[in-house]
């Protein structure tokens, strides 16, 4: 399937007719688009397209022209596609009609229709369109050919997506084929299952004239194995419950792991608190013993400590307060004459505050009561040196035990809020308690239905023996248990080249994918892909972990493993040529790696059409293609327009990432 | 009956099968005319030969 040209009309935001042609010729097609303009809808366009349904479970019609039309008005969104299949070429038009009614939008009509020319060009119509689509492209991989980047890389690397590894599974099975071997095998089916050819045949046979009738058997047989299977599909659920309870136990033994890391807070929590004892004691004793000293000594102490603090203080005083010039003489002139040096009277403030100024001044000066006081202190201290020195350093011990103390107080105090946050580990071993109760009943549970399996599995062995003993020699039956017999037998020959094709498939896929990633990614990584196709990416260290930007490389890179794939393989009913339409999948790639997923891209992929927000102008240049597209859009208005892309100016108001 | 010839068959039948939507039925029913006409052939080649 390579596409050739689409016409969206009314989709979302896309109000009226936009044609886009794409190359064909295994060049890239660009449709740039910021953020919010649209790229991801006109990407969910080809789905809604082709499988009639909206990827995000939107409204496909635009919804502001909706809530301005009246009731009882109309709507019809239209969808073209023209595209070459086989060598040959296909019209698909699908139309919807949405038709407002009192308080909802109800959707009135929806025409499908195919065209395909035969050779000589003429176009005829082909039935069931829908269902030919999806043999052309099945929906189940839809996703791998409109593909989204980020999601697939999560479902490929084994994370856990909405979707589930049997899908991943189904989907790769059915691109190369296998789907049709497995579903042949089903169809035929084995004699103990129901509904299915083997079983329509033998009901056909008449019963034997012996002590039990074959349809007896027959029916237990069946029976049997209903119930076995039955019983093996509720064990599929209690793996799968199990294997939840187990993550769950796993994540609360993590958790509760910190227990470990409560009694070791724990212990250090004694011992701080076991120094601050010591370091207590100390205190007391030093206390204690220097107590007389302390008793003789203090005062001389604090005065040796202030007589330093107190003439610092007395000096700025002094600074702040003193005049040049004046003295205690000139002064107390001044307040004697009640006129100042100029002539002037001086009022009340201005003797208040000469005043105080005298105080300043010696004999009653600030300065002077200290020097006095330091003369006499120095006198008195003369004697209490040594002692002064002796208390100075007990002193300073007993600070700094105290400082530890004041430590180890903060240090618990953080370890208290600690413990508290783990407190409720209690609660979590009494979970994970009754999740091992849980799990072992689960197992013993699993063991019984095993056991019965195996019980049932004889039960229809026997039934089975006695059934083919019972028809063998009857001769009206001897037709049928021949078709039967056959019919076994091819059914053995199928699975045989199924087990043959897949285990080729999936050796070809590995070895495509492990080149791709090879070429693109610049540091080595050994890939694994597991049987149900995910993949094991790790690198010289045994690590799994990847950027972003790796894991989407990775999925450019399975993807294109699966074109190489089915280039290289002649896969029959199976359509070898696809397009890859990628929505905005480089924003986690760095320069380098663009480069390399654009000179690799066109390699496995016959068609790319990729949504951009960054400027890959330069990636795609060589190409001199006219077919790159930009995206305007009116947010307010909710409408959007797709246009020919007119080169860089586009790009000029915003801030984008260029690709060089 | 030719088992190759009959499996190609099954299989061309099984292309087809991936256009319908409840396919089990009728693939099931179209397996056993398949096998019936084969059979009705090569009873014929059998008395032939």
């Amino acid at each position: 399937m390579i596409l050739k040209r689409a016409k969206i009309n009314n989709f979302k935001q896309f109000e009226g007719e936009h044609t886009l042609e794409f190359n064909t010729d295994g060049k890239v097609t660009v449709i740039y688009g910021y953020n919010g303009y649209g790229k991801t809808r006109l990407h969910s366009f080809f789905y809604w397209l082709l499988y009639g349904n909206d990827r995000d479970g939107e409204a496909i019609y635009n919804k502001p022209s909706m809530r301005r039309s009246f009731q009882g008005d109309t709507v019809d969104i239209r969808g073209e596609l023209e595209f070459e299949h086989n060598g040959r070429d296909h019209h698909f038009v699908r139309e919807t009609t949405y038709k407002k009614g009192s308080n909802r939008v109800i959707k009135s009509n929806n025409f499908v229709r195919l065209r395909r020319a035969d050779e000589y060009g003429n176009y005829q119509h082909i039935d069931e369109p829908e269902l030919y689509i999806k043999d052309v492209l099945p929906e189940e991989l839809s996703d791998y050919f409109f593909f989204d980047g980020e999601g697939m890389a999560n479902e490929l690397l084994g994370e856990k997506t909405g979707r589930n590894h049997k899908e991943l599974k189904e989907a790769v099975n059915t691109i190369f084929g296998l789907k049709l071997y497995e579903n042949a095998m089903s169809h035929i089916g084995t004699i103990d299952r129901k509904n299915n050819a083997i079983y329509e045949l033998s009901r056909r046979k008449k019963d034997t004239n012996g002590k039990y009738k074959a349809s007896t058997y027959q029916k237990f047989m069946t029976d049997k194995a209903e119930e076995r299977d039955t019983i093996k599909q509720e064990l599929e659920k209690d793996k799968k419950e199990k294997a939840e309870k187990q993550a769950r136990k796993d994540k609360l033994s993590e958790q509760i792991g910190q227990k470990d890391l409560g009694n070791k807070l724990n212990a250090e929590r004694d011992n701080l608190k076991k120094e601050n004892d010591r370091l207590q004691k100390r205190i007391d004793e030093t206390i204690s013993k220097t107590g007389k000293l302390i008793g003789e000594t203090l005062s001389y102490y604090i005065v040796s400590k202030n007589i330093k603090n107190v003439q610092d203080l007395i000096t700025r005083k002094i600074d702040e307060n003193y005049v040049s010039g004046l003295d205690s003489r000139i002064i107390n002139n001044i307040l004697k004459k009640d006129n100042c040096i100029c002539g002037n009277h001086i009022s009340a403030t201005e003797r208040e505050n000469l005043h105080r100024l005298l105080n300043m001044l010696p004999p009653h000066s600030y300065s002077s009561i200290f020097y006095d006081y330091k003369a006499q202190a120095e006198q008195r201290l003369e004697g209490s040196k040594e002692a002064i020195e002796q208390i100075s350093n007990i002193i300073e011990n007993v600070t700094n035990y105290y400082d530890d103390i004041n430590n180890n107080n903060e240090r618990i105090e953080e370890i208290d809020s600690e413990l508290s946050r783990l407190e409720n580990i209690q609660q979590l071993v009494q979970e994970r308690k009754e999740l091992e109760k849980h799990i072992t009943q689960l197992e013993e549970k699993m063991d019984q239905k095993n056991a019965k399996i195996s019980e049932l599995n004889t039960l229809v062995k026997s039934a089975e023996k006695k059934y083919r003993e019972a028809l063998k020699n009857n001769e009206a039956n001897r037709e049928i248990t021949e078709k039967i017999e056959f019919l076994e037998t091819c059914r053995q020959e199928i699975n045989k080249r199924y087990e043959e094709y897949r285990n080729y498939y999936h050796k070809q896929l590995e070895s495509n994918i492990r080149e791709m990633i090879d070429k693109m990614l610049s540091v080595k990584r050994e890939i694994q892909l597991n049987d149900n196709y995910t993949l094991t990416v790790s690198d010289k260290f045994g690590s799994t972990s990847l950027s972003a930007g790796q894991a989407a490389i990775i999925s450019f890179a399975y993807i294109g493993g699966i074109l190489n794939t089915l280039k290289n393989l002649n896969v029959k009913y199976v359509s070898q040529a696809y397009p890859l339409v990628l929505d905005a999948p480089l924003s986690h790639l760095d320069d380098d790696h663009i480069k390399n997923v654009f000179q690799h891209l066109p390699q496995f992929a016959d068609q790319i059409i990729i949504f951009s927000k960054e400027q890959i102008d330069n990636m795609v240049e060589e190409d001199n293609s006219p077919y790159k597209y930009q995206i305007k859009t009116n947010a307010e208005a909710n409408k959007s327009i797709v246009e020919e892309y007119k080169g860089e100016e586009y790009f000029i108001d915003q801030n984008v990432r260029r690709i060089q | 009956m030719n088992k190759e010839k009959f499996i190609e068959e099954v299989l061309k039948l099984e292309g087809e099968n991936l256009k319908r939507e409840k396919p089990k039925q009728w693939v099931i029913r179209e397996i056993i005319k398949l096998i019936d006409e084969g059979w009705e052939n090569h009873d014929t080649e059998k008395s032939e030969n």
